[in-house]
């Protein structure tokens, strides 16, 4: 297939349009359209009254937007992370990213700094996936096999789930402990006007960073020295990307919990279709982060089950199989 | 494409705690092919790097002209010199054609990264693939190319960048004979329409062939300098390489197919 790259990217943007639309005018769970409360947007919008205004704006809007942010943060930091890393498999939820990230959050909701100052749960997301990120380009950043770059994301995903653990052992409320464990499935329902205020400037500050490293992750696919002389400023560049990953990974995982695969599974769809050029693929994965999310969260919403799915768990569901094929995939191309 | 000199000055290298380089200075002119020579890990890669500014780690001065490297600023820098380092590579499954556009990297301007390349960016494109002769290979992935193909490619990526200064390290790596011959014609001619060209060779006979003038790099210090008539003799290469002239033959030339090693 050939499409020319302003054809793909209004072509993202009007699907992501849509489904952003479509994401307004749907409850949170279609099952309980029975109910009486009004759902669809049309009766929404025919409804003059208080309830049907505060559905929209506190909760249908929240989350549409925050799918839309979330998921252009996971689809470009993934395709950030496979130019900076030079591989295919790098992805926020598969090397540990987001699992530090959930780290990060869950110590600002467990000593009650989120609770005192709310702008602390993204900061905590931010800086675990900022430790993160940069305990792996330091691991593999260089020369990264593949296998070295999956055995670092093992290990930074084993220390993040290990000390998640022990907080939620330390937990003196059960229930809290029960709400933590929802919230790192990750999801959309629920979200309010609030975490989409606390995590949304964060989240474009990060997109902004990566898009400024954007013309040189092509000079950086001939690696650093090449790139280095051809004027492009290395070190630079590197410390965009991991800052703009970590800040979008990090808002994003704040207030969604994980919601994995994202970035593995859209870069590698588009890269064809941007003729493998990385500066390219950034921009189109940000489009297409976002038209997946909106359509993974609509499909949650639209799926008859009794109790919500959550995103990250079909996402997971979907990604993981992917993510075997790919490594199945490089394996014969290495050998 | 204006010429400049390239001049490198007491050039003083570790690498960790290993001594690279020392002491080394060389002055290569416009219109000259300079040819760095020396056994395996005599410095002759690191020097390079050195005077291509890729290489932070020394002391010492290398400049362009009468501008020092190290006043210039990158994209400057990566106007005037053209660098091609051991073992090129790429990430990405790029085209030829993608690769030898990176060439054009120090002209983009910076906010106009999604647009197409200008006509000028196309042509200096155009020119260095019909030079190294990779036409053909344009629209294929990189990594579907063989190492000589390769090579191939990543020197019309050096020779798109039209610099005054071309640095190439082991260009002739993979090449077939047709393809060293033509590598190397393909340099002189770039150097004498002006351009200064260095590049680091193994291949003594073609060396001894091409180039005006020859650096014999040896135990990481300058062992002779000058023509090739001048640094190639027997005594030299006795004490670098540890080869000598076939036993019983008057040394005529190189041909180095036919000489020994010193035996102890």
């Amino acid at each position: 297939m050939h499409i020319g790259f302003r054809k793909l990217l209004l072509l993202l943007a009007v699907t992501t349009l849509c489904l952003f639309c479509l994401s307004l005018m749907l409850p949170s769970n279609i099952l309980s359209t029975n109910g009486a409360a009004p759902f669809l947007l049309l009766e929404l919008l025919n409804d003059d009254t208080d309830i049907a205004q505060t559905i929209l704006i506190e909760l249908r809007i929240p989350r549409a937007t925050l799918a839309l942010f979330v998921g252009a943060s996971l689809g470009l930091a993934g395709a950030a992370m496979q130019g900076l890393l030079r591989n295919p498999l790098a992805e926020p939820g598969v090397v540990g990213v987001s699992g530090s990230a959930a780290l990060g959050a869950t110590l600002a909701f467990y000593t009650g700094l989120a609770t005192i100052a709310p702008l602390a749960l993204p900061l905590g997301g931010i800086a675990g996936a900022l430790a993160a990120v940069i305990v792996l380009f330091s691991m593999a950043g260089k020369r990264a096999g593949t296998t070295t770059l999956l055995l670092a994301g093992i290990a930074i995903n084993a220390i993040a789930g290990a000390l998640t653990a022990l907080v939620l052992n330390l937990s003196p409320n059960p229930f809290a402990a029960m709400e933590i464990i929802f919230w790192q499935m990750g999801s959309l329902a629920d979200r309010s006007l609030l975490h989409l205020q606390l995590a949304g400037p964060l989240m474009a500050a990060g997109w902004i960073l990566i898009l400024l490293a954007a013309p040189a992750t092509r000079a950086l696919s001939l690696g650093e020295v090449t790139a280095a002389s051809l004027g492009t400023n290395v070190r630079t560049t590197q410390r965009q990307i991991i800052v703009g990953t970590a800040l979008c990974v990090g808002a994003g995982v704040a207030v969604t919990g994980v919601i994995g695969f994202v970035g593995l599974v859209v870069p590698h769809l588009l890269r064809k279709l941007c003729a493998n050029d990385p500066a390219k693929l950034l921009l189109a994965s940000a489009g297409g982060g976002a038209t997946l999310l909106l359509a993974a969260d609509i499909a949650v919403r639209c799926i008859p089950v009794g109790t919500e799915l959550k995103l990250g768990v079909i996402t997971a569901l979907l990604g993981a199989p992917f993510f075997l094929y790919l490594i199945f995939q490089l394996r014969t191309l290495e050998q | 494409m204006a010429v400049a000199k390239l001049t490198a000055s007491a050039i003083q290298c570790h690498l960790g705690t290993q001594l690279a380089l020392n002491n080394i200075s060389l002055t290569a002119e416009p219109g000259q092919l300079t040819g760095i020579i020396g056994t395996n890990g005599a410095g002759k890669s690191t020097l390079l790097s050195v005077l291509a500014g890729v290489q932070s780690n020394f002391r010492g001065h290398v400049s362009i002209g009468n501008k020092q490297l190290e006043q210039m600023t990158s994209n400057e820098r990566a106007r005037h010199i053209a660098y091609l380092p051991q073992n090129p590579q790429v990430h990405w499954d790029l085209t030829a054609q993608q690769v030898t556009e990176l060439g054009r990297v120090p002209y983009r301007r910076r906010f106009n990264w999604l647009g197409p390349l200008t006509a000028a960016d196309q042509q200096a494109v155009t020119a260095a693939m019909a030079a190294t002769q990779c036409e053909d290979l344009a629209p294929r992935p990189i990594q579907s190319l063989s190492n000589g193909e390769r090579m191939r490619v990543h020197l019309a990526r050096v020779l798109a960048v039209k610099a005054p200064i071309i640095l190439v390290d082991e260009p002739t790596t993979g090449l077939d004979p047709y393809q060293q011959i033509h590598c190397l014609e393909v340099l002189r001619d770039e150097a004498r329409q002006g351009g200064t060209v260095v590049m680091v060779l193994h291949d003594l006979d073609l060396a001894a062939r091409f180039c005006d003038q020859l650096l014999l790099l040896h135990n990481n210090q300058v062992l002779s300098h000058g023509s090739p008539a001048e640094v190639l003799t027997p005594a030299h290469l006795l004490t670098a390489y540890r080869i000598k002239p076939p036993a019983g033959l008057a040394f005529n030339g190189l041909n180095l197919a036919n000489w020994e090693k010193q035996t102890d």
